[in-house]
């Protein structure tokens, strides 16, 4: 069967009133448990398995996917209104989306974020119904040497995120590198600056910390300024909720970008949506021609990371599909899923389902319009929530701050990680210190040490593995290009400003 | 008048029968309020989806009157879940999953809990353990792979998930059997353990039935040996360790414990009614579609098995280099 | 890269950046040794490559380098007036309070249930700390607090605590 027939079958499925009234529960919830922060899609799809026992196979995974990449439609709503990261994909989000919001552009925001994540989710299904198979194997290329060239190159990626003293940024990246560090070291079983605490065998949680760091932040900094109005006071006309002729133009380019790039790092097994949001923003910010728009509201920095971000968690469907491989802890609770629905992930679930394999990616593609028809709507909706003065809103965000950081994991010392790091947020804010690359040390940081250990260990200690493999050099001597530019540049700069200096 | 006096009596005799069931029920005992059932890993995992089926098919099947409610309590290997669970000391109203960790994590993490401090309600299923290479691998059998590794030492790789895990004791049991030096790399989860073997990173990877099985059948991978007694129903051609000289068993059990000094007669009802969810259709669904072998141990038995596992665990992570 | 705060030139120089940006050096300087000293003690690794001491030990060192140059680029910069960065004690009492009132939220919501410390700590922030009037903070604490309930444990089945009074 050509694919095209398969996928017009596929659409059969999906279409039966049945698939299509669960594919929207299944992206409404989704939208729900992505809007409310701490709760992701894993705890989301994982809390759908028992209750899809009585469905069949197809409508059960259906419903399931849906809530997946509607999380990612979902998780940028609190971090464009309220800087609490919904999901850890959409911490990105709040760095341009919350300032959007405090210029009153809220809903431009949340509107970008939507047609980004539409347009990005089904550029991410064209390619699984296209190519999957192929891009299966591109990405079991990946091993760990490449998997640490490609981390390490988000690593050099704080230099762009930081804001006006380059030094500071890197400051705060190794700061988040550090508290990576924190829990058993799994490759030697060793506990790492645990203190005896079991919370921390884990780590710190990341939610706990980008909350803390993000959002309750936040609320001390505006706390401080009690008598200045947050938010600049909107008139909420239709007009205003809708991107204009400048933002459609300064998003598409990114918009395509972050989608191809989301997409492929989604393939990858042990990367995800997480670090794909990181590197589309850092990415969008390196080839813009006004960087230092960045972080003060630019609306490629929320279209870039929203798209990449659903793009990934289409990629991610590739190789659970193909191989029965999880990229994600999503897909791993999807793979679960499949094998109490009888299903048996693996290279031949095409074959062997093909009513199952299709009307699940023609499902997608319904469920991403389904998305877009639900979330333009609520755009309004949610930016009228702006109006709530700050006094009453305060309470609200510590609260579901607080609730969303224990759901995560069920654990009270969770909302302590967030107490403790909401004190560090306010400091490094008050300091100067950015927070966004803290953070992306501590998604990658545990990556970069893991693949370096792996790729070593199967060198046994010889250092040439990583350039001696095609994939991995290119990607370590861009590393080495995006670390080294902006150095020489500000070493360049201020020799030149010495000798101005001297001039004068 | 009459009518009220009527009402009168009917609502009495109801709430006498109420009474007379109520204490029908107290008289049973336990249980009278919904039981928590701690996964000790995050939603989505294998035990997480044991643990819903569970609480799912009591739902349907009633085999407890009260519901079962389940709670995840992921982190540090079980270590959350297991001391939330042994400080609920005589509490019967706490379940807890039961895999290999319980015995393991405590040992590692020197928790001032162990075993004793649990008392065991029932086992169900054991999980096979396999041990496969890329299908286009020079080696076709275990002698294969022996004979590479003692002449070249450390050489042969082999993917797992962390140290101390079934997939890092697996190995050692081959070299401790053979006598050889592999070179075990620690992967996050097993899905990148399998991405890696069959993007040729690594020589050898340990794996569950569920996974390996499939990926055969697609000839992308090929099973060496499977670490049972006998060969697996679903997978006759695949010898079994010992067939190939090698004494290596192991299984991972998946089995429920209660807090310790829990009441006698309520570890009955609880074995009981989890015998009684055996034999239902969910059960063997749940069984068929993960691809587990049934291994029903009451409390008794199963206490008997994690003492014996235990001891020979101490003997095996000591051996890792994993004990301090 | 150098950053010289101009802008708001009011308030007080005693905290400004300069001087914090030392102090934060310093801090950060002895916090990596410390980091160094306590990597050393974990166990070397059993297989090739670095062990689990590696990154850690690495880290202090870059931060220790890191802090040295933010110490000497603060310190090169001229004392100019300065905005104060932190603010006056009087703007630091609310943040305290709220740290006050999250602190005993957390300590507490085992106890208490999550129901009822919600609802004290949205009354709290509302009534104290923002001086809302009490009418106001009275709909908004049972509100919100009945909202959350019901989303989170109701809807999502998330097992919130349970205080001694059972809900």
């Amino acid at each position: 069967m050509d694919i095209y027939a398969s996928l017009l079958h596929g659409f059969q499925v999906a279409l039966s009133p049945q698939n299509l009234l669960f594919c929207l529960i299944g992206v409404t919830l989704g939208t729900l448990i992505g809007v409310l922060p701490g709760i992701g899609p894993t705890t989301g799809v994982a809390i759908l398995i028992p209750v899809t026992f009585g469905l069949n196979a197809t409508t059960a995974v259906i419903t399931m996917a849906g809530v997946y990449y509607g999380a990612m439609y979902g998780g940028s709503t609190t971090s464009i209104l309220i800087n609490v990261p919904g999901e850890s994909a959409s911490v990105m989000t709040t760095l341009d989306g919350y300032q959007m919001a405090k210029q009153g552009r809220a809903g431009v925001a949340l509107g970008m974020a939507a047609i980004s994540s539409f347009i990005a989710g089904t550029f991410a299904i064209v390619m699984l119904s296209l190519i999957a198979p192929p891009l299966a194997n591109f990405a079991l290329a990946f091993g760990p040497p490449e998997y640490f060239a490609l981390t390490f190159m988000g690593l050099t990626m704080v230099t762009s995120l930081s804001g006006e003293s380059l030094l500071k940024g890197i400051m705060s990246g190794v700061f988040g590198l550090i508290i990576a560090c924190v829990g058993v070291d799994a490759i030697s079983g060793a506990e790492r600056f645990t203190l005896g605490n079991i919370y921390l065998l884990d780590g710190f949680g990341f939610i706990g910390v980008a909350v803390g760091l993000f959002a309750v932040a936040e609320v001390f900094v505006n706390l401080e300024k009690a008598e200045e109005q947050v938010f600049v006071k909107t008139e909420l006309k239709l007009k205003s909720l809708f991107p204009n002729r400048q933002d459609w133009k300064d998003s598409l380019l990114p918009i395509g970008r972050s989608s191809l790039l989301g997409f492929f790092v989604g393939v990858l097994p042990g990367a995800g949506a997480t670090i794909a949001s990181f590197m589309a923003y850092a990415l969008e910010k390196k080839l813009s021609r006004h960087p230092e728009k960045f972080g003060t509201g630019a609306i490629e920095g929320v279209a870039a990371p929203e798209g990449a971000n659903n793009a990934a968690a289409g990629g991610a469907m590739v190789p659970l599909l193909t191989l029965g491989i999880p990229g994600s802890g999503t897909t791993a609770v999807l793979l679960g899923a499949f094998l109490i629905h009888g299903l048996k992930p693996g290279p031949l679930l095409f074959q062997s389902s093909p009513d199952f394999v299709w009307g699940v990616i023609a499902s997608m593609y319904i469920g991403n319009v389904l998305l877009l028809i639900l979330n333009l709507p609520l755009v309004g909706l949610w930016a009228s929530l702006l109006r709530v003065p700050y006094t009453i809103l305060m309470p609200l965000i510590v609260t579901i701050s607080a609730v969303g950081v224990f759901a995560t994991d069920n654990n009270i010392f969770d909302m302590w990680v967030m107490f403790g790091f909401g004190v560090i947020g306010y400091l490094m804010r008050k300091l100067e210190f950015p927070a966004a690359p803290a953070v992306l040390g501590l998604v990658l940081g545990p990556l970069v040490e893991r693949s370096l250990r792996q790729s070593l260990t199967i060198s046994h200690g010889d250092l040439s593995i990583f350039v001696t493999r095609p994939i991995s050099a290119v990607l370590i001597a861009f590393a080495f290009l995006s670390l080294l530019a902006p150095v020489v540049r500000a070493v360049w700069q201020t020799s030149r400003e010495r000798r101005g200096e001297a001039h004068s | 008048m009459k009518t009220s006096v009527r009402r009168l009596a009917v609502a009495l005799g109801v709430l006498g029968l109420a009474l007379a069931m109520a204490v029908g029920v107290g008289a049973a005992g336990f249980p009278e309020k919904p039981i928590q059932l701690i996964v000790h890993a995050a939603a989505g995992g294998g035990s997480d989806i044991f643990a819903r089926t569970l609480a799912a098919a009591n739902d349907k099947e009633k085999f407890f009157p009260q519901p079962i409610v389940v709670e995840n309590k992921p982190g540090g290997s079980g270590a959350i879940a297991f001391a939330y669970v042994a400080g609920k000391k005589g509490d019967p109203y706490f379940l807890l999953t039961a895999v290999t960790s319980l015995i393991t994590t405590p040992m590692m993490r020197k928790a001032p809990y162990g075993l004793k401090d649990f008392t065991p309600i029932a086992n169900f299923a054991v999980d096979e353990y396999m041990l496969m290479v890329k299908a286009d691998s020079r080696f076709k059998t275990m002698k294969d792979v022996i004979a590479f590794a003692k002449a070249n030492p450390k050489k042969v790789t082999v993917g797992g998930t962390q140290l101390g895990s079934s997939d890092s004791v697996c190995a050692y049991l081959i070299e401790q059997q053979a006598g050889i030096q592999l070179n075990y790399v620690v992967f996050n989860s097993g899905g990148e353990v399998n991405a890696a073997l069959l993007g040729g990173h690594v020589d050898l990877a340990v794996s569950n039935p569920g996974e390996a099985l499939e990926l055969a059948k697609a000839k992308k991978i090929r099973n060496l040996g499977v670490y049972s007694e006998q060969r697996l129903a679903g997978a006759p051609d695949v010898p079994t360790m010992r067939e190939q000289g090698l004494d290596a068993l192991y299984v991972q059990n998946r089995g429920l414990v209660a807090p310790g000094g829990i009441p006698a007669d309520a570890r009955k009802v609880l074995e009981a009614g989890l015998q009684k969810y055996t034999q239902g259709a969910t059960f063997k669904k749940y069984m068929d579609d993960n691809m587990l072998s049934v291994a029903w141990m009451d409390g008794p038995s199963f206490g008997a098995w994690l003492e014996k596992e235990h001891g020979r665990y101490q003997q095996i992570l000591k051996v890792m280099g994993l004990l301090k | 890269m150098r950053r010289l705060n101009g802008g708001q030139r009011h308030g007080g120089k005693r905290y400004g950046m300069r001087r914090a940006d030392q102090i934060t050096a310093i801090v950060l300087f002895v916090g990596s040794l410390v980091l160094m000293r306590e990597s050393r003690k974990l166990p070397p690794s059993g297989t090739f490559g670095p062990g689990p001491e590696f990154l850690p030990f690495w880290l202090g060192i870059l931060m220790a380098a890191l802090a040295v140059t933010l110490f000497l680029q603060a310190r090169r910069r001229a004392p100019a007036a300065e905005a104060r960065v932190f603010p006056r004690l009087r703007a630091l009492l609310p943040i305290g309070a709220t740290l006050a009132g999250l602190a005993a939220y957390i300590s507490l919501v085992e106890i208490l249930g999550f129901l009822l410390a919600t609802g004290l700590l949205t009354a709290f922030l509302l009534g104290v700390v923002e001086r809302e009037r009490w009418a106001v903070t009275l709909v908004v604490a049972v509100a919100n607090s009945v909202i959350l309930q019901t989303v989170f444990r109701t809807l999502l089945g998330v097992s919130l605590p349970k205080g001694f009074l059972g809900f």
